[in-house]
């Protein structure tokens, strides 16, 4: 079983340092790296949707934080990227903290509402702030990351390639956080409160307290998604806090399976190359999106990832 | 010592008294039971005291120090346990899962540390997950620990449900009709467990409908009917209490 398991690590691992060797369309290449970005930006918000069990429609804005931020930094103060990147994160879970703060006591539907209007607001911060956004037009010519390494020298982050390495090291980076916190204590309080909030204060849980923790936690992964996705398309405007996202993220997480990260993380590929392809029949696009959404929610209610849970787990009553 | 003391604890619903100045106290070593009609505020008193409703007027003292007011979680935090009427668990997590969240507050909390488990986490879990098969056995559902909570029989609920507030190794354990909706033989196995863990030092508060119960696991009674403490004393006292039979029968 150990070494089984060790196997397909190896091979999954392979078979992730080798994509840009044989995919050769650099379209492709650009649909995977944009899935990276997703999966961080959906991971980070099945944290909150999905773990804490509150519908948060103010993701959008921890991403134009984290890109603002780190595009500011580095443009305006020359800070290094491999500074910019953490600082831009670190923002966004300090505004998702203050934002929090208040919203965070509400209820489930005011919660929703609150940050919806807090997504807004912050849209309308980065189109009227023209002297620090630029206002609509939006902050163009992003240089391309330039990651110094000690003893190795600088790395320019300039082609396809680059990128995709990039953000496969923070897709993992993002995962093995995000696994290691849902399996520890942290995990069991957040899933306590999701379950019975008033059995979890019972037990000494402080369930505000878990709630800032995980809505911090979840806009700093936003805020990492976002820096990343400025400094690859080389700009930065206030389309990146579209209310657009939302409903991309609540497809990603709602239909992979809120509360699995395997779930989310084909979600996320699937909804980024599914739109894609569907680009050959551009009459029909839409309406095929839509019955396959449609056709997903129907058949598998808890999503792709809550499928294949109930597979594995019965198979495993099946074998004893 | 007094454990647990309410001093003219009072709660109001819009205009209705649940609770009208209610004194009562809880020593250490005792198993104090609190029995009244349906409707005469046992459960909301155990809410008021717990922290679950805010209370309208009066204290609430525990181990001397005033909690009235604090946080649900923070009265938890300082030794008081307490069961539902209606059962409470974790149903999507394991029997082991259920028993060790009832601990880990209690043992501290480090956010980083614990996402990282931290030698010191790592020490911390296996202390309690000792301490959870030890009571797992106890009751005798230890063969039950990797199971998911919400897949046991109610009797199984009830006896998970009373050692997950047995957990925290608290000061006083309120429970609310543990002999409820359950069979004679889980009855008696219930009681021999509380008069155990009482020998062993543990207090206990107890809401219960079974007189038979009552009567014989408690060393004292107090009664309540529309919010109003009636009678307190001795079990065989309350049970020729002329106000206590009126307001069980009417008269």
């Amino acid at each position: 079983m150990r070494i089984s398991r060790l196997l397909v690590i190896i091979a999954v691992g392979i078979f992730l340092l080798g994509i840009p060797y044989f995919v050769t369309s650099s379209y492709v290449m650009h649909i995977i790296i944009f899935s990276g970005i997703y999966i961080i930006f959906a991971l980070s918000y099945d944290i909150v949707v999905g773990y804490l069990g509150m519908l948060s429609l103010g993701h959008p804005a921890f991403y134009g934080v984290g890109g603002y931020t780190s595009v500011l930094l580095v443009m305006k103060l020359d800070v290094p990227y491999v500074i910019a990147l953490p600082i831009a994160g670190i923002l966004a879970l300090i505004v998702a903290l203050i934002v929090g703060f208040p919203a965070l006591r509400l209820s489930y539907h005011s919660f929703a509402i609150v940050t919806l209007a807090f997504t807004l607001i912050m849209r309308a911060v980065w189109i009227n702030w023209v002297s620090l956004t630029n206002g609509p037009m939006g902050i163009p010519g992003v240089p391309r990351p330039t990651i110094d390494i000690p003893f190795l020298g600088a790395v320019h982050i300039e082609t396809l390639t680059d990128y995709y390495y990039l953000i496969l090291i923070l897709v993992i980076i993002t995962c093995l956080f995000i696994y290691f916190m849902i399996h520890s204590r942290v995990g069991r309080a957040l899933l306590s409160i999701r379950e019975n909030e008033v059995l979890a204060e019972t037990l000494g849980v402080n369930a505000f307290k878990y709630r800032m923790i995980a809505f911090a936690i979840g806009a700093f992964f936003a805020g990492l998604a976002g820096s990343f996705t400025a400094h690859y398309i080389t700009f930065m405007g206030p389309e990146f806090t579209d209310f657009y996202y939302i409903t991309m993220l609540l497809i990603m997480v709602i239909l992979g399976g809120s509360g699995t990260i395997h779930g989310v993380i084909i979600g996320a590929i699937a909804f980024t190359f599914i739109p894609e392809y569907l680009r050959i029949t551009p009459e029909f696009r839409d309406v095929i999106y839509g019955f396959v959404l449609v056709m997903t929610i129907i058949f598998m209610p808890e999503g792709i990832g809550g499928k294949i849970n109930e597979i594995i787990y019965k198979r495993r009553v099946r074998t004893g | 010592m007094r454990l647990l003391e309410t001093i003219e604890l009072t709660k109001n619903f819009f205009g209705l008294t649940a609770l009208d100045k209610v004194n009562l106290h809880v020593n250490k070593g005792e198993i104090v039971g609190l029995i009244g009609p349906n409707g005469s505020g046992k459960t909301t008193l155990f809410n008021c005291a717990t922290g679950v409703l805010p209370v309208t007027g009066g204290r609430v003292k525990f181990m001397g120090e005033d909690i009235t007011g604090l946080k649900t979680h923070e009265i938890a935090l300082k030794g008081l346990s307490r069961t539902f009427q209606i059962i409470r668990i974790f149903p999507k997590m394991t029997v082991m899962e259920n028993m060790l969240l009832s601990i880990q507050q209690h043992q501290g909390e480090r956010i980083l540390s614990s996402i990282f488990r931290t030698p010191r986490i790592r020490r911390l879990e296996k202390e309690a997950r000792e301490r959870a098969l030890k009571l797992l056995e106890f009751v005798n559902i230890d063969h039950l620990k990797d199971s998911l909570a919400g897949n046991l029989s109610f009797g199984q609920h009830k006896l998970l449900e009373f050692i997950m507030a047995l957990m925290p190794d608290p000061e006083i354990v309120l429970l609310d009709e543990p002999a409820a909706a359950v069979n004679p033989t889980m009855i008696k196995k219930m009681m021999d467990h509380i008069v155990q863990l009482n020998k062993e030092g543990y207090t206990f508060f107890i809401i219960e409908h079974n007189m038979d119960v009552v009567m014989e696991l408690c060393t004292r009674v107090v009664v309540l009917n529309y919010g109003e403490k009636i009678a307190e004393g001795k079990p065989e006292e309350i049970k020729n209490n002329d106000d206590v039979i009126e307001a069980y029968f009417g008269t």
